[in-house]
């Protein structure tokens, strides 16, 4: 098993994935290559590799060291040699030594290669810049988590999810009046037309995610849609390259329930969402079908900030491609304090300035 | 470092206006209360009590005189009390009575619409007559002055001719009081504090906690997000009238009875019953 870093062409530096241009990027010549280019090129040294040499080109990769235990593996760091430990999970990750990208080839490829990706849009200065007006915003969030030791621990993640196609039908009955009021002299007439409705309607749905990670809480991975799936790509490994990412905890029969309630739930509202121009409605009868259609597996881009105040652990992430936030806002009590004191003296000094003129 | 400063420089000028605020208003007050002109009390020589009926005891007298000397400085009205056993009652007995005042009372001079109010009773005609004038007629409201005859009547009734002229007194002098008072702007400021005080606690407990809740995330898909094409299809749609049914009220209509019009802050100048 190999880690891979995906080296300049031009001068051999690692590099990395850009969001601003959308391209695999080198930092020390300022190289920019498209990352299916970046394929072609390295398929063309590999055949031209193969027809010198008769041999089978092996990427200069570090080696696994085999010394794992069953839950963390160990590679080499291919730039400067040092040993990587991951769990069993990562796929993409960072050398602690010479801070270069490694990619674990093995957990991307077969079974655990993505159909597709969303590649990064929001870099980490922009990330950085959001935490931080979201921390201004918070008029009891504390001001001491905009330090630089808590904000240069944002990290881009890939997160994996799976993508499910459905085909959803419901069948709805229901019972519903329609109430008008006439006045004639000294009395009121109150008309009630009921009415019995029934409604057959279906709808397709189209990639309704789920995340795929165990570490990444579902209520927040569900908060950070939606996606656009319009800059959806066919999945290249280059586009990792500066980023972690995962394989997928989760195949996706084990967490398809959560979609299918989704499709039924929304198939449901839209049915009922055709029942118009009534006082009241009551539905009494509700026949939902969801058949499968198709499930893909992508890496979609989330930026993630953990940190902790008084002893109590707090998250951050924003949607790496729409840059949606969903956090957790600690409270300062002393600020707290300050703000109620304050807003309390201005009601006060208003009621009593409103009593001179009442 | 600088950043901090910088806010805490900021609370600390807010904290400071708001205390600025404050002593401005209780200042202003001040210079209100030393520019009030000088209270000036009523002469010696007027007779606040003419007991002719001779219903009221020497010592009687002259306490209840005292009573409406102390009454009339502090109402800066005249407070008389009158008796006498003519057999008058109505507007005979107004008539009477408002020439007594006019012409021998008023705390700011006598003549028509002097500051002077009486509480006349009659034994024969056993009539009692509250008599308003100038301030006592502008302050103080109809309804107040029947409450203040009532009160005053109902001792009279019992034979407690002394104490129903004193609560009259009483009565009255309160009653002018508050209907002349003009508040200051600390009193304004400071009227119903307590009431202030939970309302601005309650308001600031609530904008806090609201401050405190108000970070959650919301969920921004809708139904129609994932739908393909953002279209579905009404395979079916059958919309069966069943029936009508008819439900009938009669409308109920009050009856209006409107009540009489309160006059605000005057009275018709005076009040009479018998006891």
């Amino acid at each position: 098993m190999s880690a891979t870093i995906y080296k300049c062409p031009n001068c051999g530096a690692a590099m990395s994935f850009d969001s601003a241009t959308q391209k695999l990027a080198c930092a020390s010549c300022g190289t920019n290559i498209d990352v299916v280019d970046y394929d072609k090129y390295i398929k063309e040294l590999e055949s031209e590799y193969n027809d010198n040499n008769n041999e089978e080109f092996s990427s200069d990769a570090g080696e696994y060291d085999g010394d794992s235990s069953e839950n963390m593996k160990v590679f080499h760091c291919q730039s400067c040699g040092a040993k990587l430990v991951t769990d069993k999970f990562t796929s993409a990750t960072f050398c602690s030594y010479c801070g270069n990208p490694n990619l674990v080839e093995e957990r991307l490829d077969g079974e655990f290669s993505p159909d597709y990706v969303i590649p990064f849009k929001i870099n980490k200065d922009a990330a950085v810049t959001a935490y931080k007006d979201w921390l201004k915003k918070g008029i009891l969030t504390p001001r001491s988590l905009a330090r630089n030791s808590v904000v240069e621990k944002i990290s881009g993640i890939y997160v994996p999810f799976w993508l499910y196609d459905y085909s959803a039908n419901s069948k709805m009955n229901a019972l519903a009046n329609r109430v008008r009021v006439v006045r004639r002299g000294d009395y009121e007439y109150t008309y009630t037309d009921h009415y019995r409705i029934y409604r057959d309607v279906s709808a397709n749905f189209d990639k309704i995610p789920a995340d795929a990670s165990e570490k990444m809480p579902d209520e927040r991975m569900d908060k950070l849609e939606p996606f656009n799936y319009q800059e959806l790509v066919e999945f290249k490994k280059g586009y990792l390259q500066g980023y972690l990412s995962e394989k997928y905890n989760y195949n996706a029969e084990e967490i398809e329930d959560r979609t299918k309630s989704r499709a039924k739930e929304s198939i449901t509202n839209i049915t009922r969402g055709t029942i118009k121009g009534y006082t009241s409605v009551v539905v009494n009868g509700n026949d939902v079908s969801v058949s499968d259609l198709k499930n893909t597996y992508a890496l979609l881009p989330v930026w993630m900030l953990n940190f902790k105040y008084n002893d109590k652990n707090y998250s951050f992430y924003i949607n790496g491609q729409t840059g949606k936030i969903v956090a957790d806002r600690p409270v300062s009590i002393k600020r707290g304090i300050v703000f109620f004191i304050t807003v309390f003296i201005i009601i006060l000094v208003i009621l009593m300035i409103g009593g001179l003129y009442i | 470092m600088k950043t901090i400063n910088c806010n805490f420089k900021k609370k600390i000028g807010f904290v400071a206006i708001l205390c600025l605020i404050f002593s401005s208003f209780i200042l202003v007050d001040f210079i209100q209360e030393s520019l009030k002109p000088m209270v000036v009390t009523a002469t010696e020589t007027k007779d606040y009590v003419i007991d002719d009926a001779n219903v009221l005891s020497d010592i009687e007298e002259d306490q209840l005189e005292k009573m409406c000397k102390t009454a009339s400085d502090s109402a800066n009205c005249d407070i008389v009390i009158i008796t006498f056993s003519y057999g008058y009652d109505g507007s005979v007995m107004d008539k009477y009575v408002r020439n007594i005042l006019e012409t021998e009372y008023g705390f700011n001079g006598s003549g028509s619409n002097c500051d002077a109010c009486a509480y006349a009773i009659d034994m024969t005609s056993r009539a009692d007559r509250i008599v308003t004038s100038g301030v006592a007629k502008s302050s103080i409201s109809q309804s107040k002055l029947d409450s203040i005859r009532e009160k005053a009547e109902s001792k009279l009734a019992n034979g407690n001719y002394y104490g129903g002229c004193s609560k009259f007194v009483s009565d009255i002098k309160t009653a002018i009081i508050d209907g002349t008072h003009v508040p200051t702007t600390k009193e304004k400021l400071t009227e119903h504090f307590a009431i202030k005080l939970l309302i601005a606690l309650f308001a600031a407990t609530i904008i806090t906690f609201i401050a405190v809740c108000n970070a959650k995330a919301k969920t921004t898909t809708t139904d129609m997000t994932y739908v393909k094409n953002h279209k579905y299809n009404v395979n079916a749609r059958e919309d069966v009238f069943i029936n009508t049914t008819v439900t009938k009220r009669k409308i109920e209509r009050s009856s209006s009875s409107s009540g009489g019009g309160s006059f605000g802050g005057g009275n018709s100048g005076s009040s009479g019953g018998h006891f």
